[in-house]
């Protein structure tokens, strides 16, 4: 009884570890033809040598629009703290710093999701399991336009700060006259 | 009087040194398990240059912050706007020399696959 019980543990651990691999390579399987399998066999380990340059390209671009994003949002609180003390409406300036901040922290975990999917992309065994690989470049392909979004996004809110600060100075200019 | 000679065996005591050495072990080995556990978890892991293999790209990493050259407290006048403007923009203007990961970059042509309909 107890070594049956032993075989229907380890045979429901094994299902469950290899159900997302099956579910994984599904839409692979029915979409690529046999052709198209062998290519990318055969290309498939230059094209993860292609990959890993970008993946270190990537990982560069995500350090260093990071740190400018932060610097931005910094210097957006600064500005929106020190204007309210100064007892101006800072109501169409804190909602774009807050919007930035929520697609700043957006993109940070979309990055880790991609670049998780790119390291599995990078490092798995292609030339044994096309359809995997492939599923797995289509999924890595969807976060990376994600991404992509985020940052037009991002940048969007960024222009639109600016722009803002610009209708703030012609409130501060008409402010100093009047009190002259 | 006479005392019964004791037969059961006698479990030697490990040294307390060796014990504290032991206690030591498994504490560190929890400590590391934890800032593991968070180093990856946090994302850290994934934009970590310091490991090998990136030696390359860590020279073009930029640390250009103006954020700490404008105060969030003192009066604010015209100037102070202007002054605030230049720094946004120069901070603002990088954003446009960066990569903006763009869908082409990793598509079939690029990474020469060259799958049929």
């Amino acid at each position: 009884m107890r070594r049956l019980v032993l075989i229907a543990t380890i045979w429901l651990a094994a299902v469950s570890l290899l159900q997302p691999l099956h579910a994984f390579a599904d839409p692979a399987d029915s979409a690529l033809s046999q052709d198209n399998l062998t290519i990318i066999s055969r290309t498939c380990v230059a094209a993860q040598g292609q990959l890993a340059r970008v993946q270190i390209n990537d990982k560069l671009v995500r350090i260093n629009r990071g740190g400018s994003y932060s610097s931005l949002l910094k210097l957006m609180n600064s500005f929106n703290s020190r204007a309210a003390s100064n007892n101006y409406d800072v109501s169409s300036l804190v909602p774009l710093s807050s919007s930035l901040s929520d697609k700043y922290q957006q993109f940070v975990g979309d990055f880790t999701k991609y670049d998780n999917s790119m390291d599995n992309v990078v490092q798995m065994n292609c030339q044994n399991q096309p359809a995997v690989f492939y599923s797995a470049l289509t999924q890595t392909r969807g976060l990376r336009v994600q991404l992509a979004g985020d940052i037009k996004d991002m940048d969007q809110v960024v222009d639109q700060y600016q722009q803002s600060v610009v209708q703030f100075r012609a409130t501060v200019v008409s402010h100093e006259g009047s009190s002259q | 009087m006479s005392s019964a000679p004791n037969y059961l065996p006698r479990f030697r005591r490990p040294p307390r040194f060796v014990l504290a050495l032991g206690a030591a072990l498994v504490v560190a080995v929890c400590m590391t398990c934890i800032s593991i556990y968070i180093y990856v978890r946090s994302g850290v892991a994934n934009i970590d240059l310091s490991r090998p293999g990136y030696e390359a790209v860590r020279k073009d990493v930029k640390t250009v912050d103006n954020s700490q050259a404008f105060s969030s407290s003192g009066p604010l006048d015209v100037k102070t706007v202007d002054q605030f403007n230049t720094l946004y923009t120069a901070q603002s203007k990088d954003l446009h020399s960066f990569d903006d990961f763009s869908k082409d970059v990793i598509n079939n042509d690029n990474l020469n696959m060259p799958l049929s309909q």
